[in-house]
């Protein structure tokens, strides 16, 4: 039986080929479009989990969690640097960093902040190196391409932007690495926030500060907080939501905009079963054709004493095999695809974003259960071939 | 079992047309028959009532005791497959196997039990019949030998009966003339009916009788032999 298939199969190559590239890309774009969903969410979900509160200038709170949390260049409300003593005095806080961000070295942006955000407060040791002790050393990220030693001029803005212009007069020495991380930081330079602040009061005279001292006015473009307990957070939060600030929990905002894309999760999951009906559909067509073509053949076993059950058996095999093949390359194209794409947008954000089968993804394996049901409909044409018919045609 | 073939007050209608319409035909067994006419005389359809392969609008069709038109269709597969061996004119090989598996193919696929040393009786029958390669694909056979092939698979179960519609007309002289003589030689080494439709009167000529239609009724039965056996018209 199975040489009959097999012989079947080399026959009509091509077709078969051509049938089984259709439902493996029907299957691969359904799992495709599944699994890179779920990178997504998960991957920048995870890429948060390191931000309990952020607060911010009045503004958009997604642009302020898409400006510190994933580091996307884009002008920034800023907030004076008053806000930060105050939030960092507070009873309710653990401890708080500020963040000054804008300036960047090719693909790395430039953040300035405090030791207290490195090391979260002293929990964690630098991978490599030190910390940065004066405003012409730096720390990197763990995906950031320098090492320990080596120097670099940092650019105004970030690469390609109109404005964009080399901070000629700075020049900054590597001292230390962090950990790797799951986040856009692990491809940041971090630099004292003071190194920040000289650099663009460089060239301004008026503005050369006093040695680090409180000029209340300082620019930064956000603070980190970490609070004391869960209920600080929200008192925090609360707290920090009025007048010129905005406090948000970068989790609430993620699910705000995920909400927005489960309409787009939505369609494109109709999408993808419309793909999948459509790839059923061709298989039935396919069959049908693949039928009429060995019809004289299927009649003729009957003739010749082979079981019509056992030849309704033999085609829906041929076809239901098909159909699973198929689906076996769907499904490895779609995860390969999936997660190559994911490799290059790691590459690209800093964080990873995982591509992994779930318990759910049970569903797509419906397919072939339907698809084995749909194709009894062909086979049961074969049933109705008669060779009688055909020898009647071939003359006599 | 009793193999004589009796059909009475046989009628089969394609729509408002009558192909066929016979009042009796009795073929005894182990006769050698053939069955002439012109085209469209309803020859292959007298071969398909009695192969079972399409039934009679009216009248009855008999294989022994076994009243084959009251027989539906997957019942006259069964029927034919254990007891008719079937040789037509276009071979119905199955492309892309080889010679043997052709020859097994309808047997293995069959609902009837399939006997010992299937495979043993198949080789012995292709070197009977001058097959010397059985793992040949048939794709690469000449017509000659596709049709022999066509009747190792038609003998493998040593059906009482042998059915061939035009087995040499798509043959060459040679070839005809071999494919005619092993039909012959070996429905008669095995005692099988032989009933051959068929424009080749050398074929004919080798049968016990001859019986030519037209129209879709017999119009000449001619006797050359009478071996103890009985044809009736």
């Amino acid at each position: 039986m199975l040489k009959l298939i097999l012989a079947d199969f080399k026959r009509t190559w091509a077709a078969n080929l051509l049938l089984l590239t259709l439902i493996a890309l029907a299957t691969g774009f359904s799992v495709f479009v599944h699994l890179e969903e779920r990178a997504l969410r998960l991957g920048s979900a995870r890429a948060a989990e390191a931000f309990d509160l952020l607060i911010g200038a009045m503004g958009s709170d997604t642009q302020l969690v898409l400006s510190t949390v994933y580091l996307q260049s884009a002008p920034l409300a800023l907030l004076d640097r008053k806000h930060f003593d105050d939030v960092e005095k507070h009873p309710l806080t653990e401890w708080a960093a500020p963040v000054a961000l804008g300036d960047s070295w090719f693909d790395s942006p430039l953040v300035g902040t405090t030791p207290t955000l490195l090391t979260r407060n002293g929990t964690r040791a630098l991978a490599q190196g030190r910390m940065f002790a004066n405003t012409q050393e730096a720390v990197i990220g763990a995906r950031v391409k320098l090492k320990i030693g080596d120097q670099f001029v940092p650019l105004h803005g970030q690469a390609g932007q109109f404005d964009a212009h080399v901070h000629e007069s700075v020049r900054y020495i590597v001292v230390g690495v962090l950990p790797p991380e799951d986040n856009a930081w692990s491809r940041a330079i971090f630099v004292p926030i003071e190194a920040v602040w000289e650099t663009h009061h460089l060239g301004d005279a008026e503005h050369v500060r006093d040695e680090d001292d409180g000029d209340e006015h300082a620019p930064i473009s956000a603070i980190v907080v970490k609070p004391k307990s869960i209920a600080g957070a929200y008192q925090l939060r609360d707290l920090y939501r009025q007048g010129q600030t905005l406090a948000v929990f970068p989790a609430e905002v993620l699910t705000k905009m995920y909400a927005t894309l489960g309409d787009v999760r939505t369609i494109l999951g109709k999408i993808s079963l419309a793909a999948e009906a459509l790839a059923i559909l061709i298989l039935i067509a396919g069959a049908v054709i693949h039928l009429r073509f060995h019809a004289r053949q299927i009649a003729a076993l009957r003739a010749f004493g082979a079981c019509a059950h056992t030849i309704f058996i033999l085609i829906w095999l041929e076809l239901s095999l098909l159909s699973m093949l198929g689906m076996v390359f769907g499904v490895s194209f779609g995860f390969l695809g999936a997660f190559f794409v994911s490799h290059e947008i790691s590459a690209q954000q800093g964080f990873p974003l995982p591509v992994v089968f779930e318990r759910e993804d049970w569903k797509l394996l419906l397919f072939l259960p339907v698809a084995s049901i749909a194709l009894l409909l062909p086979a049961s044409l074969g049933y109705r071939y008669s060779v009688a018919r055909y020898m009647r045609d071939s003359g006599a | 079992m009793n193999r004589r073939i009796l059909v009475k007050e046989a009628v089969v209608r394609f729509g408002p047309q009558t192909v066929l319409d016979i009042s009796r035909l009795a073929i005894g067994q182990s006769v050698r028959l053939a069955v002439m006419g012109e085209s469209g005389s309803g020859k292959t359809t007298l071969l398909n009532i009695l192969s079972g392969l399409e039934n009679v609008s009216s009248g009855e069709v008999w294989w022994g005791d076994m009243r084959l038109d009251s027989l539906n269709a997957f019942q006259r597969d069964r029927f034919r497959g254990r007891n008719a061996g079937l040789v037509l004119q276009d071979f119905y090989l199955y492309p892309g196997l080889c010679v043997l598996d052709n020859v097994l193919l309808p047997t293995r696929l069959g609902a009837a039990a399939e006997g010992e040393n299937l495979e043993e009786r198949a080789r012995a029958l292709l070197d009977q019949l001058g097959l010397q390669r059985p793992r040949q694909s048939v794709d690469s056979l000449s017509r000659g030998e596709k049709q022999r092939v066509a009747i190792a698979r038609a003998l493998l179960n040593s059906p009482g009966v042998l059915l061939a519609d035009e087995p040499t007309a798509s043959l060459d002289a040679q070839n005809s003339a071999e494919v005619a003589e092993l039909l012959v030689a070996l429905a008669r080494e095995r005692g099988s009916t032989l009933i051959c439709v068929t424009h080749d009167k050398a074929l004919a000529a080798r049968m016990d009788f001859c019986l030519e239609l037209s129209k879709g009724t017999p119009v000449e039965a001619v006797f050359e032999t009478s071996a103890g056996t009985d044809a009736e018209c």
